[in-house]
């Protein structure tokens, strides 16, 4: 129908009247000196026109920043909580605390794990679920603890977290009737995250790894975390450290280390850091 | 690859239309006849297509036309190359067609009456005729223009975007909306192609 339409229209139209080039041709005409307001020209501005390879080079520049995005966004581990109960998990999580798995830090938090995937839930949704299993499988008893360690790239976010789950966890505790049982939050980053080690005498929350022995103010050697633990395992090997402070107590360089055995129970001991002499071990 | 190739295809796209010789009107502003008939030949139809879409009057148009080429020979040696010399007639063309128009209201002639006009008796074939009739009356100015550049002087759709100044899209849409509202006025008012 389309072409009917044009070829209609194009006979109709050659049949009209047309203009006799003879006569246009032979008429004398005027050159004009300047463009009257007939001929005048249009100038457009020139169309900038776009490199393609420079407009391909940008869009893969703007796919990358999306796809950087989008990384740090949902896949970096931002956050990681141990849930440490005796069985223990890491819970690794993104910028947004969604949960990027779940691992066990402990031989008997596997079976727990075992044919679960908690990626993409919600931190409290993830801890809620571990401790409903927890409960069930009746490690939550009266007396039981729950440990609980924060670990951020952002100090202030983990701190922020901290106060949330204190509050989530003791009021779920009180919710599965293990009201009795006790939440412990750390300050400091797990030892299965980040090894501490020492690095001024005064430093509480030591931030670097335990290589090099540290020179005391006497000139002698300060001994590693690893010598101050190996020294609390030669007595207690079963040991589960769950802090290790250097601290100066009037110019004698001393470990503080808290830890557990294999039941659970809690011990504090200091070491001198220098000769290793165990000056206290308290159990509770 | 593929994104390089798309980009390249679409820079080809918004180059200037070659099909008319640029270099004919610096002849013509020089007086040289073998290049004013060159010119004609390529872009009389597609003058005076334009000029009857706007003048919707044959015999206007025909002189509307023929004024072109006057101007054309008159400025042509004032031409500053911009890659669309049909462009620049078409500008002459509605410039002198908007003159008449003002003449006529002036002396106070009626805007023309399509209903049994004589104009259009220089058409033997009566469909054709009422084809024509029905352009001129159901569509809308820039429908009119695009729709007989198409068909009367068969520029392609790409060149009449050129031209007129308008996205390839938009010319694209305009002409297959006129031709559905042309055949839908064709079957109200009876006529079977």
């Amino acid at each position: 129908m389309k072409e009917k339409i044009e070829t209609a229209l194009r006979r109709a139209a050659e049949q009209l009247p047309q203009p006799d080039f003879q006569v246009m041709a032979d008429t004398p005409v005027q050159p004009l000196e300047v463009h009257d307001y007939v001929t005048r020209q249009e100038f457009l501005p020139p169309r900038r026109r776009v490199r393609p390879a420079a407009a391909a080079l940008v869009l893969c520049a703007l796919l990358l920043c999306a796809g950087l995005w989008v990384y740090f966004q949902f896949f970096q581990i931002y956050t990681v909580v141990d849930l440490r109960v005796n069985p223990s998990f890491a819970i690794e999580l993104d910028r947004r605390d969604q949960v990027r798995t779940v691992r066990a830090l402990t031989e008997d938090a596997q079976p727990i794990l075992e044919g679960r995937s908690y990626q993409g839930w919600d931190l409290e949704a993830a801890i809620g679920a571990l401790l409903d299993d927890l409960s069930v499988r009746g490690y939550l008893t009266d007396g039981a603890e729950v440990d609980v360690a924060v670990n951020s790239k952002s100090a202030d976010h983990g701190r922020d977290l901290r106060e949330d789950l204190e509050e989530f966890i003791t009021q779920k505790l009180s919710g599965l009737g293990s009201g009795n049982t006790q939440v412990h939050m750390e300050s400091t980053p797990s030892p299965q995250v980040t090894q501490p080690a020492p690095t001024t005498p005064a430093a509480s929350t030591p931030s670097s790894a335990p290589s090099a022995p540290v020179s005391s103010t006497s000139g002698q050697d300060v001994m590693t975390w690893d010598e101050a633990k190996a020294i609390v395992t030669a007595r207690l090997p079963e040991a589960q450290f769950d802090e290790i402070k250097l601290d100066d107590d009037d110019g004698r360089l001393i470990y503080e280390l808290k830890f557990r055995d294999g039941n659970r129970v809690e011990y504090e001991a200091d070491l001198d850091a220098i000769t290793g002499e165990i000056l206290k071990w308290e159990k509770d | 690859m593929f994104l390089y190739m798309t980009m390249e295809g679409l820079a080809k796209r918004n180059r200037p239309d070659h099909a008319l010789d640029e270099g004919l009107l610096p002849r013509v502003g020089q007086g040289d006849r073998a290049a004013l008939e060159a010119l004609y030949i390529q872009t009389e139809k597609a003058v005076y297509a334009l000029a009857l879409s706007i003048l919707r009057d044959p015999e206007d148009a025909r002189d509307v036309t023929q004024e072109v080429y006057l101007k054309v020979r008159a400025a042509a040696h004032l031409y500053v190359p911009q890659g669309k010399p049909l462009a620049w007639l078409f500008t002459i063309t509605r410039n002198l067609c908007r003159d008449l128009q003002r003449n006529k209201s002036r002396d106070g002639q009626t805007p023309e009456d399509l209903e049994n006009d004589a104009r259009f008796s220089y058409i033997s074939d009566p469909t054709d005729r009422l084809v024509l009739e029905a352009a001129l009356k159901a569509l809308g100015d820039e429908e009119r223009q695009i729709v007989l550049l198409h068909a009367v002087s068969g520029l392609k759709h790409r060149e009449i975007a050129a031209d007129l100044g308008l996205p390839l899209s938009t010319v694209l849409s305009r002409y297959n909306r006129s031709l559905k509202k042309l055949q839908r006025f064709l079957t109200e008012e009876g006529v079977r192609l």
